[in-house]
């Protein structure tokens, strides 16, 4: 990938393999099936839609398909970048999105018998336009749970908030402060290239500083 | 013209094929439409009006129940794609 180019900084890589177990359940062998034509057409437009929002110089996405068995490698993402920032967010972005848009389904043989993998209710909402997964949400999300003045990082927009709200409930530190309810966060691109604040500060419920006043995203610098 | 009507994963097995091609029905001019002139088949089609969270995409586009449908058109239904965000 970087071959002959001297301006990539950071290349970051993913691989997805075949667990063992899931759910309790042993897992001996899984079958991929996919929809030929989408499938391909989702995965150029998922890696399209990361580099409108890093800096991503160039990303493949392998995935397989057919019969696997634990161990086997399932996908690889590579993305390159000038900055390791951009590479790990788009990397991250590019696997979520893919998990939850592209047309895959997982069948799973267990000594119990076949199994369709459901979808998450909380994965799939809606066939129509769905708000990006923010991938600064689920370093927040870490950084939340173990960190209990990062808290207020927890705001990803959309479903999202849906998702990480009831995580950020059963925080030990505010177990009754849900974080999205009054405020509302500026849409996660615009939020990469301005100050990171709310959208309507009077409606705060806490004054935090990364929060109500001007101050760079934790996304920004890499 | 026929339309072209596949099934995916779960879908599939409960129907019992993949795909077929028949010439649209006539009344029939959106998914909505068409999902309900094959839900009403019944007996292995009963699991497109039962399948929770059913998806549908018309020319490998993800549809709404009033998306037009018409002759030459690539319908699919499945089930929701699996996915898991830990």
């Amino acid at each position: 990938m970087a071959r002959g180019r001297t301006d990539i900084g950071a290349q970051a890589s993913f691989v997805g393999l075949v667990r063992d177990s899931n759910d309790g359940a042993g897992v001996m062998k899984m079958t991929l099936e996919h929809y030929p034509g989408m499938t391909e057409k989702s995965l150029a437009e998922i890696v399209e839609q990361a580099r409108g929002r890093w800096d991503v110089m160039d990303a493949t996405v392998i995935h397989r398909v057919g019969a696997l068995k634990p161990g086997d490698n399932i996908v690889l993402v590579i993305v390159a970048s000038a900055h390791r920032g951009d590479a790990f967010a788009a990397c991250e972005f590019i696997m979520d999105y893919l998990k939850t848009r592209a047309p895959f389904w997982k069948k799973e043989e267990s000594p119990e018998g076949g199994r369709w993998v459901d979808a998450r209710e909380s994965d799939d909402r809606g066939g129509g336009e769905v708000e990006a997964p923010s991938t600064a949400g689920h370093q927040r999300l870490e950084r939340a749970r173990s960190c209990p003045e990062e808290v207020l990082f927890l705001c990803v927009p959309g479903r999202w908030a849906e998702v990480l709200t009831p995580l950020l409930r059963s925080c030990p530190c505010r177990p009754s402060r849900p974080c999205c309810r009054r405020r509302r966060w500026r849409p996660w691109r615009s939020a990469r290239r301005r100050p990171w604040r709310c959208q309507k500060p009077s409606a705060c419920w806490r004054r935090h500083p990364r929060c109500c006043r001007a101050g760079r995203s934790p996304t920004s610098s890499s | 013209m026929n339309v072209k009507v596949l099934y995916f994963a779960g879908l599939r097995e409960a129907v019992g094929q993949s795909a077929e091609q028949f010439a649209l029905p006539a009344g029939v001019g959106s998914v909505g439409q068409l999902h309900a002139y094959l839900a009403a088949r019944g007996g292995a089609w009963e699991a497109l009006a039962t399948t929770k969270n059913l998806r549908i995409a018309v020319n490998q586009n993800m549809a709404a129940m009033d998306t037009p449908v018409k002759a030459g058109d690539e319908v699919a239904f499945f089930p929701p794609v699996t996915g898991r965000v830990r």
